[in-house]
């Protein structure tokens, strides 16, 4: 029973993403982990159509290297420091990334 | 012997020119992927000399003297240049074809198996530096391509290599280096990758072409381990509200204002009232109520709300609050849960942290944001606390010293510690004073004055407003104040609410109640010190100030905390009105409706509370049956002095005017 776990359900967390991922701004949400880059989950409209699975691979790859790479920037100015958001804005999109402390970093395109 | 002599001499001279070719042979491959032109004649040099030195092999083995020395070191070193061979010739061969890969490794093992004890002793230098660099990465799959990537990591910067005192490379550098490889690897295989999938578009699916520049896709099984950890889901959660804030976060950075505005702007600036947020979540807020709403007083930009419960989800809680951030409007900051309808809640005003609320079933309950959705604290079902339901909790206090004051349909008062729940530390039964039939009393809502926290008002069913003490005093018990009673009111006193004390003019006697007879009135209630001098016995009657009528009945009523004329108030209709009393006090100076959901209905439009941003006072909340909280903006000047004076007049004028 949902009212007495402390944690999330599988559906619950799966419709957490969904409704992130449905926002009319979100193009796409890919989870990524953060020490190999595997993605753990992905969806939205680049990972939506069969071919784009090596699309959206390419894209955590980008972001994942932008990331270690930022997280190599920070890591030189302070090395207790950590890095919490990054957001990225080009002319057609945005990125919001968010690294976890934990291995997953979830990342969300959108715009 | 002569011949033979001359023989050897002839070989040896052989060999110095193989060994000069393979060391050209070697260099001009450290240069790397250069065309192909300068690495054709290797294979055909080395070919033609093949035979020779089989021969001086044979020779050798033949005369059995000199080997014994390089035989140990041969075997020994032979399946390194082996490796280094293959992986250079590997790593020009794939810009062409990455399958030849292996294939390459192949075709150049028969050659490089008779040079090598050859190139070897020119070369030796190369091994040992690569032996340093030999502690492969723990990953089993990568170590077939950190092999490959270290040689060419050697070749690169052998004369670096050379120079290092090799007993000086600690582990950093060995992380360093692994670092390094994993970045290279990642780059060899995204080319791979990238050739592999143009060759096999329609080939197999998944697997190997995961399209990334990773190696291995996760398995099933290592995803749903991952998506099942605690940690992830924590990561989950906490990550998703940065993300949803992010995205919701009006403000443009980048917004350029020459571009020009948008007709929308324009046409809203122009009215007092503008509905800026809605709250509404599918999950939690579908077919409940809104029974309170509060402001935090620390951020002002979280509000709660608390529901009654959804009939139609009877395994979700019955009881609910949710916290709700200004800045991430489709979802909740904060869900939390009651065993029972949860009828009113309010943040602690001393700490930022903690929520009160009062339950259909009696409890009183407290939540900490820091936990999870289940209340920390509640007070136990049975015993010496409420029976009855709680429509109205207060703290009352200060900083060191605060209590939770609840009020319950039954007429019971209990002050509770905030870390102590199990059992009130006060309790107080209020019965109506003798005049009337039964001495029951139901109050149906409380107010404590700002600056005296032994003493409030309650409102109650049959309409009365009666202050009430907490403790015993000179000439006056614990309860009900006997000797007057605040009358007027037709109908159940749905809120009253003390005039915030924040201005040059002491306004804070200045009391505002709803009720469902279609009314809001003005009080001016009298200090309780005054009412001990009136004679006992006698119930005096105060009649209001003022008397606002609308047409509908009104749900709640609640002061401006900054002007000190204005108070909103809603009502059954779903209409929100502002009123100043300096300005009008026939007519609202601004009305507004929350615009409906799809779906609603005129039975679902009505409005219970309604709540004001403290901080500046420019926010109002209201919500209501369809369970949706809407905030208005409303565009307010800053209050004038006057304003105050002139309120006090207008009450002075009306309240000798009524006596």
């Amino acid at each position: 029973m949902a009212a007495s776990g402390p944690s999330l359900t599988e559906d619950e967390l799966t419709s957490l993403l969904a409704r992130i991922s449905q926002k009319q701004s979100v193009q796409s949400l890919i989870i990524l982990d953060r020490s190999s880059g595997a993605i753990i989950r992905s969806s939205g409209s680049i990972a939506a159509n069969r071919n784009s699975e090596t699309l959206v691979g390419e894209y955590a790859g980008m972001v994942w290297k932008f990331v270690k790479s930022a997280e190599e920037m920070v890591g030189g100015m302070d090395d207790e420091d950590d890095l919490r958001l990054l957001r990225v804005r080009t002319k057609r999109h945005e990125l919001v990334i968010v690294p976890g402390n934990f291995n997953p970093d979830p990342m969300a395109i959108v715009r | 012997m002569e011949q033979r002599k001359a023989e050897l001499i002839a070989m040896k001279a052989k060999l110095v020119e193989i060994k000069r070719r393979n060391a050209e042979r070697q260099q001009s491959l450290s240069m790397s992927r250069r065309s192909a032109e300068l690495t054709f004649p290797h294979p055909q040099s080395s070919y033609s000399s093949r035979e020779s030195i089989e021969a001086l092999v044979d020779s050798l083995v033949g005369v059995g003297a000199r080997p014994s020395s390089t035989g140990p070191m041969m075997g020994m070193k032979s399946s390194r240049p082996n490796s280094v061979m293959s992986a250079a010739e590997s790593s020009f061969s794939d810009t062409a074809s990455p399958t030849m890969h292996s294939s390459g490794g192949v075709a150049m093992t028969p050659e490089s198996t008779t040079p090598s004890p050859l190139t070897m002793q020119n070369i030796s230098i190369a091994p040992l530096t690569i032996t340093y660099d030999a502690p492969p990465s723990p990953v089993r799959e990568i170590i077939t391509y950190s092999r490959e990537v270290q040689t060419a990591e050697a070749w690169t910067e052998p004369d670096d290599e050379d120079n290092d005192d090799p007993t000086s490379r600690s582990r950093g550098s060995d992380e360093e280096l692994r670092e390094r490889i994993r970045k290279e690897i990642e780059e060899e295989l995204k080319q791979l990758q990238t050739d592999e999938s143009e060759q096999q578009i329609d080939g197999q699916p998944g697997g190997a072409t995961n399209g990334g520049v990773f190696a291995r896709e996760l398995t099933d099984e290592e995803r749903a381990a991952i998506t099942a950890s605690e940690d992830f889901l924590d990561f989950i959660e906490r990550s998703s509200k940065v993300v949803e804030r992010a995205l919701d976060m009006e403000y443009d950075v980048l917004a350029d204002y020459g571009l020009g505005i948008s007709a929308e702007d324009e046409e809203q600036s122009g009215r007092m009232i503008k509905e800026v947020a809605q709250f509404y979540d599918e999950r939690w807020s579908k077919k409940r109520m809104i029974s309170d709403i509060n402001y935090s007083p620390k951020f002002p930009e979280l509000l709660l709300a608390s529901y009654t419960k959804n009939p139609s989800a009877p395994h979700d809680p019955d009881g609910l609050v949710l916290v709700w951030n200004m800045h991430m409007h489709h979802r909740p900051e904060y869900v939390f849960h009651a065993q029972s309808d949860v009828l009113t809640a309010r943040f602690s005003p001393f700490h930022p942290n903690l929520i009160v609320g009062g339950a259909y079933s009696g409890q009183v309950l407290l939540w900490d944001t820091r936990a999870k959705s289940q209340p920390v604290l509640k007070t136990p079902l049975t015993g010496s606390g409420h029976t009855h339901p709680v429509y109205s909790v207060s703290v009352i206090g200060t900083q060191n010293a605060n209590n939770i004051l609840s009020c319950s349909t039954d007429g019971v008062v209990c002050g509770w510690t905030v870390d102590m729940l199990a059992q009130p530390q006060e309790l107080l039964e209020l019965t109506t004073p003798p005049p009337s039939k039964t001495d029951d009393l139901s109050p149906t809502c409380m107010a404590f004055p700002h600056s005296d926290p032994t003493y409030f008002l309650v409102g109650t069913e049959e309409g009365t407003i009666y202050p009430c003490h907490r403790y015993d005093r000179a000439g006056a018990k614990a309860g009900v104040e006997p000797r007057i009673a605040y009358r007027g009111h037709a109908g159940p006193v749905m809120s009253v609410d003390f005039h915030p004390v924040r201005g040059p003019v002491d306004l804070g006697d200045l009391v505002l109640s709803s009720s469902v007879d279609w009314s809001v009135k003005l009080w001016k209630a009298r200090p309780p010190v005054a009412t001990t001098s009136s004679t006992s016995g006698i119930t005096q009657t105060a009649t209001p100030i003022l008397e606002f009528s609308r047409e509908d009945v009104v749900y709640d009523a609640a002061w401006s905390p900054v002007k000190p004329g204005m108070f909103g108030l809603v009502d059954g209709a779903g209409q929100l009105e502002i009123w100043d009393i300096t300005v009008d006090t026939e007519v609202p100076i601004a009305k507004a409706q929350p615009s409906s959901r799809v779906g609603a209905t005129h039975l679902t439009k009505g409005l219970n509370k309604l709540a004001w941003e403290e901080h500046d006072g420019k926010r109002v909340a209201v919500g209501g049956l369809d369970g949706t909280v809407t905030v208005f903006e409303v565009a307010i000047d800053p209050p004038r002095n006057e304003e105050w004076a002139s309120v006090k007049r207008l009450v002075g004028s009306k309240d000798t005017a009524g006596k």
